[in-house]
Formats: structure tokens, C-alpha cells, sequence
């Protein structure tokens, strides 16, 4: 498998010394178990992507407002009334 | 108890009331929106507690929620509304004398849900009764634009049937059980003249069920950035702190673990040989369940094992989008699925069940 500090950081977190530990002996055992799958034929067919055969559903394409720009900065850390905030990137 | 009056897990989000309270990383995060569920029961005149039953994504499988559940049921509500993709509800409702409910896929609205795994994700109805949660899906099954998979095919139909379930059982899955619980199964089997089926998928469903939900999760769980929502780690001084910080600060084990094999099943290398085959392994299992011979197939709610084993059991309905309906009788733990839209099929069956001496 691949270096968990290399999946760590695709995913944009660190593991602690201990939950490291914790997590590699849980993922050897899964992918033990995710083995048992390799020998079984799946040739001809088609992955399910969905249990109900039909497309997403489009609505008229007509502007709604559900949902306030207060309504969605209100969830953040934001003081700014327009835009989410982070601290500085160039100084 | 009170029939009107309900509880709803805090993943169905209510405006201005806390989401998943109890998983750090929406700590401080209120709801702008009401989910449409919760449109629905307030038309109808529901008294409605939002309680945090769900914690970590579900990610947890080693422990049960068994004190949240209880907490949940002291006083006098009827119902709790809950996401239950990895059946550990299910199994409490056979613990504590309670009734699981699973409306087929997206025949409820998950408008307003907090996103699992999107391709089995389901309100479902945790229930001290069977009349109070088939009353409550007459309330809650309405078709919402706000869905994007939902469409008039989608309808439940509660209308009594004039023919009796004609019910599947796998005699072999007996093999699996303690002797005692084993033979109370089969009893019912008989009294309800099940015919003999092998669920021929039915010992990978476990793996194809793991490797969906973890790369399904690990998705689901990106959008948490520390910027937009909930916990931001007060130590970032820069974006990519924010991100790394908040994350690693406020996910728990579980859900890391989830985050870390999702990336691992999808990456470029391993997709085809894990992604791709459970995807592939879901359609064989979704159309070996043959409901042309069958109405109503029974199961058991606990095989020799652990949770993981256990997974097998409660993954059939999830991966081939099946209602279904798990309660026990004394100490016998059972569950009915059936085909999507027929869940008055399992309400006649239970009836059935329970009406038997």
C-alpha cells in the first residue's frame, strides 16, 4: 500500500503518533479482506453508478435565492458581510 | 408516548439549531436552512426535539449508539428520524424492542441532509411502534424538486395488497448463527412458508460495502475546510493551515480512517482494481436479489462475528436501494427487505409475524 503520510496528505490532515498506528492495523485488515474480491469474475459487467436508473433531475432554469449570502457566511468564521475570510497569504 | 411528538437526528438540519453537534468539526454551526422533511412534519402538526444521535459520519462502527438511543426514548417520543447507511440503528432497534423503518432509496427527500455516502443515503424512521412509523412515511414520502433523484416513479404505495408476500429465506446463513437464535429464524421461515434462496453475494457484500461508503465518504467529507463551516483551528496562520489544522484537530479516528481508505480505493493505481469492481460487484448483487419468485426476503440482524461481519447483513438494502424493516420478536432479532415501493409488503408480513403465537 502506499505510504499513509502520502494519503494523509492528499486528504489534508496529519494523524497523531497513535491514531497511526491504530489506522495501519485496521487498513491491512481491511485491504485483507478487500482481496477476497480479486478473484471474483466481473468481466462484461457494467459498474452501478446508482440504484435507480434514471438521470439527476433538472429544474427550470429560473434564478431562486433559498438561501441568504448572510445565511452562508453566518456558518463561517467571517466578520466581512461579502466574503469568507482567511488569514493573509501574501504579506 | 406521544404519537406527534418526535425526535429528529441533528443531520436533518432545522434553521438556526445546531448540525451533528456532537462532531467537533461542525462545532458553532447553525442550520440557514429546514430540511424538507422537516417542512413536511411541521405542516402535519409534529412537536419536533432535534437530538445528536449520529456522531462522526457513522464512521465508529466498534461502538453502538446505545445511551443516545436511550436518551432519545425515555420521555415521551413516538419516533426518531435518523440516516442509518451502516445499520448500527437497525441493530439497536432489535436491542431495545424498538422498530427500524428503510423507505426505499430516494423515496424520501434528502433535501436539508447532512451527505453520508449519496448513493445510499435515506432517512429512515426509528420507531416504538409500527403504526407510528408507517404513519409517520405517509407524512415524510413526498416528492421534492429539491431532490435531484426524485420523480413521481419514486412513490411508495401503502395500499393494502389482495395476495400474500410470497417470503425468501437462506437456510444457510444459519450457519452463522448461534443454535438457539438460529432455530427461532427458522420456525418463522416455516410459518410463513418461506422458500429456500441462496444470497449468493451475500459474504462480499461487507467489502463491496466498505470500499463504496469510503470513497463516498472521503468525498463527502472534503467540503470541511475549516473555511466555510463549523471549527476552524485556531492555530493556522495561513490557508493551508486552516485546512491541515482544522481537519486533523476536529476529525475523529473513524473518520480518518474513512478518509484515508476512500483515497486509497479511488487513487489512480487502485481504482479499477477496488472502486470500479465493487461498483461492478453492486450491480451482481442488486440483480441476484430476483423478486420475481419472491416478495419479501427474511434475514437475521446478528451472525457469529463482529460489526464488520455484521455489515453483510445490513448492507443488502443500502447497496441495491431496497426499504426494508428490522424489528424482533422476544429475543429474535429479524429483518424484511423488499423490492423499492413496496414497504406495505413488509408491514403485512411483520403482521404475520407478530400475529403468530
Amino acid at each position: 500500500m502506499e505510504d499513509l503520510r502520502v494519503l494523509e496528505e492528499i486528504e489534508k490532515f496529519s494523524l497523531t503518533d497513535e491514531e497511526r498506528v491504530t489506522i495501519e492495523a485496521m487498513i491491512e485488515r481491511y485491504y485483507e479482506s478487500f482481496n477476497e474480491l480479486d478473484g471474483i469474475d466481473t468481466s462484461g459487467i457494467e459498474p452501478l453508478v446508482s440504484v435507480i436508473s434514471q438521470s439527476n433531475i433538472m429544474r427550470e432554469d429560473i434564478a431562486k435565492h433559498t438561501v441568504t449570502r448572510d445565511d452562508i457566511l453566518s456558518g463561517s468564521h467571517s466578520e466581512s458581510v461579502e466574503y469568507f475570510e482567511i488569514p493573509g497569504i501574501l504579506r | 408516548m406521544n404519537p406527534k411528538h418526535i425526535a429528529v437526528d441533528d443531520t436533518i438540519m432545522r434553521v438556526n439549531m445546531p448540525v451533528m453537534s456532537t462532531t467537533e468539526i461542525f462545532r458553532g454551526y447553525l442550520s440557514p436552512i429546514d430540511a424538507h422533511v422537516i417542512t413536511l412534519l411541521e405542516a402535519n402538526d409534529y412537536t419536533i426535539n432535534s437530538v445528536p444521535l449520529s456522531q462522526n459520519f457513522g464512521t465508529d462502527l466498534s461502538e453502538l449508539p446505545l445511551q443516545q438511543v436511550r436518551e432519545v426514548f425515555k420521555g415521551d417520543i413516538s419516533a426518531c428520524l435518523v440516516n442509518d447507511p451502516f445499520g448500527s440503528f437497525k441493530q439497536l432497534a432489535t436491542k431495545e424492542n424498538l422498530i427500524f423503518l428503510q423507505p426505499s432509496y430516494a423515496s424520501v427527500s434528502r433535501y436539508g441532509l447532512v451527505q453520508h455516502v449519496p448513493s445510499m443515503d435515506q432517512i429512515g424512521i426509528l420507531a416504538k411502534d409500527i403504526s407510528t412509523a408507517y404513519e409517520l412515511l405517509s407524512v415524510i414520502q413526498s416528492i421534492d424538486p429539491k431532490d435531484g433523484v426524485m420523480t413521481e416513479r419514486n412513490t411508495v404505495s401503502l395500499t393494502p395488497n389482495k395476495l400474500e408476500a410470497r417470503v425468501a429465506f437462506d437456510a444457510s446463513l444459519l450457519n452463522s448463527t448461534n443454535d438457539e437464535y438460529g432455530e427461532l429464524l427458522n420456525s418463522i421461515a416455516k410459518d410463513l412458508n418461506a422458500v429456500d434462496v441462496k444470497l449468493i453475494y451475500f459474504d462480499i457484500s461487507k467489502q463491496v460495502m466498505t470500499i463504496l461508503a469510503a470513497a463516498e465518504l472521503s468525498h463527502s467529507i472534503n467540503r470541511y475546510d475549516g473555511v466555510r463551516f463549523g471549527y476552524r483551528s485556531a492555530d493556522a496562520s495561513n490557508l493551508e493551515e486552516i485546512y491541515e489544522k482544522s481537519r486533523s484537530e476536529s476529525f475523529s479516528i473513524g473518520m480518518k480512517l474513512f478518509g484515508i481508505l476512500g483515497v486509497f480505493v479511488l487513487s489512480q493505481n487502485n481504482s479499477k482494481r477496488y472502486y470500479e469492481q465493487a461498483m461492478k460487484l453492486r450491480r451482481m448483487i442488486k440483480e441476484s436479489l430476483d423478486y420475481v419468485k419472491y416478495d419479501v426476503i427474511l434475514l437475521p440482524t446478528e451472525i457469529n462475528g463482529n460489526n464488520y461481519t455484521n455489515l453483510a447483513i445490513f448492507s443488502q438494502a443500502p447497496l441495491a436501494g431496497l426499504a426494508s424493516l428490522t424489528f424482533s420478536k422476544g429475543n429474535c432479532g429479524i429483518q424484511l427487505l423488499a423490492k423499492p415501493y413496496h414497504e406495505q409488503q413488509l408491514l403485512e408480513t411483520y403482521n404475520r409475524i407478530i400475529s403468530k403465537d
